[in-house]
């Protein structure tokens, strides 16, 4: 039987390494009859901007995350509440974000086997 | 049905978000930093089966009699483990 | 049951090792087969080199203590890599392993435990 599990990253893009792990583990599960999926919580949703750019400090680009979205068909969430509180401005479609309100999240939550925070 | 895992205090949003979005049927372990949600009132935020990690909440200096939720050893935990099938944490 | 615990912190720093092991260690007396998986800075508590001062706790002794009991404990090979962590390095019984390693066990486990960063 398959298994739903959801990443949840909630630390800042930039100057940590949480959401590229994010991406990188729910990407390492499709060996298995695994479905992942990945949340980008609190300030952690600014990885939605295309003006977001670790990289311009020298760290691991967010980015080179996209093209695995594209070939697995990740699905990606973000809060709505939470673009708002950080004013998350030109996100990018190429993350194929699904924006969800905050109040849908105790269901959404339930809806996983396993939903771990990074 | 959900096992609710919390370690970090009541400043951290995030546990603050786990405990708003369990479920009734879910049962909140509060280990670590997590025990210092037993000083607000939780019953506001979830209608969740709380529990405390006994360990965790005396060696941060708190009596038994302060607890206001069940208190835990790790045999117990272990049994809540085997209780829930899903984990949030 | 099949329970499988994820780290994601360092040891010393946090307390999210100790947390690991006494949970495996009730696990284990409760007869449950038990897995540690050490990601990202856990992978630090995987040194056998690990030289505490006097009167606090060698973590990477208490792991090896699990090992001993029979609980496996494997290692995020990428996440050792990055901390110069060798297979010489690493306590016995222990396993340089990876995300693929680490679906299976999600899968395959009754019960994933996971300790947030």
């Amino acid at each position: 039987m398959e298994k739903k599990v959801l990443f949840v990253v909630y630390q800042s893009p930039v100057g940590s390494i949480w959401v590229n792990e994010g991406f990188r583990t729910a990407f390492g599960m499709y060996g298995e009859d695994i479905e992942p999926a990945v949340m980008l919580l609190d300030a952690a949703s600014v990885a939605l901007s295309k003006d977001t750019s670790p990289e311009s400090l020298g760290l691991l680009p967010i980015k080179i995350v996209q093209r695995f979205i594209k070939r697995y068909e990740t699905p990606v969430y973000v809060v709505k509440e939470d673009l708002e509180k950080y004013k998350v401005k030109n996100i990018d479609e190429n993350f194929c974000a699904k924006i969800l309100s905050k109040e849908k999240l105790p269901d959404f939550f339930h809806e996983f086997d396993y939903v771990i925070f990074m | 049905m959900a096992l609710v895992l919390v370690k970090y205090g009541i400043n951290h949003p995030i546990e603050k978000l786990k405990i708003e979005t369990s479920k009734p049927d879910d049962s909140i372990v509060l280990i670590q930093d997590g025990i210092y949600w037993n000083l607000e009132n939780l019953s506001d935020l979830t209608k969740a089966k709380i529990y405390i990690l006994k360990e965790d909440f005396l060696a941060r200096g708190y009596k038994e009699e302060d607890a206001n939720y069940d208190l835990i050893d790790y045999e117990k935990f272990v049994e809540i483990i085997e209780k829930e099938e899903k984990f949030i944490g | 049951m099949k329970i499988t615990i994820q780290v994601m912190v360092q040891p010393y720093t946090y307390q999210d090792l100790d947390t690991a092991v006494k949970i495996a260690e009730a696990a284990l007396k409760k007869g449950h087969e038990v897995t540690i998986f050490l990601f990202c800075d856990s992978a630090i508590a995987s040194n056998k080199n690990i030289k505490p001062v006097r009167g606090d706790r060698n973590i990477s002794e208490l792991l090896k203590g699990l090992v001993e009991k029979g609980a496996k404990v494997e290692i995020c090979g990428i996440c050792m890599d990055y901390r110069g962590i060798t297979t010489d390095m690493i306590i016995d019984g222990s396993n340089p392993s990876g995300l693929p390693e680490l679906a299976e066990l999600i899968y395959t486990s009754d019960r994933f435990i996971s300790l947030m960063a």
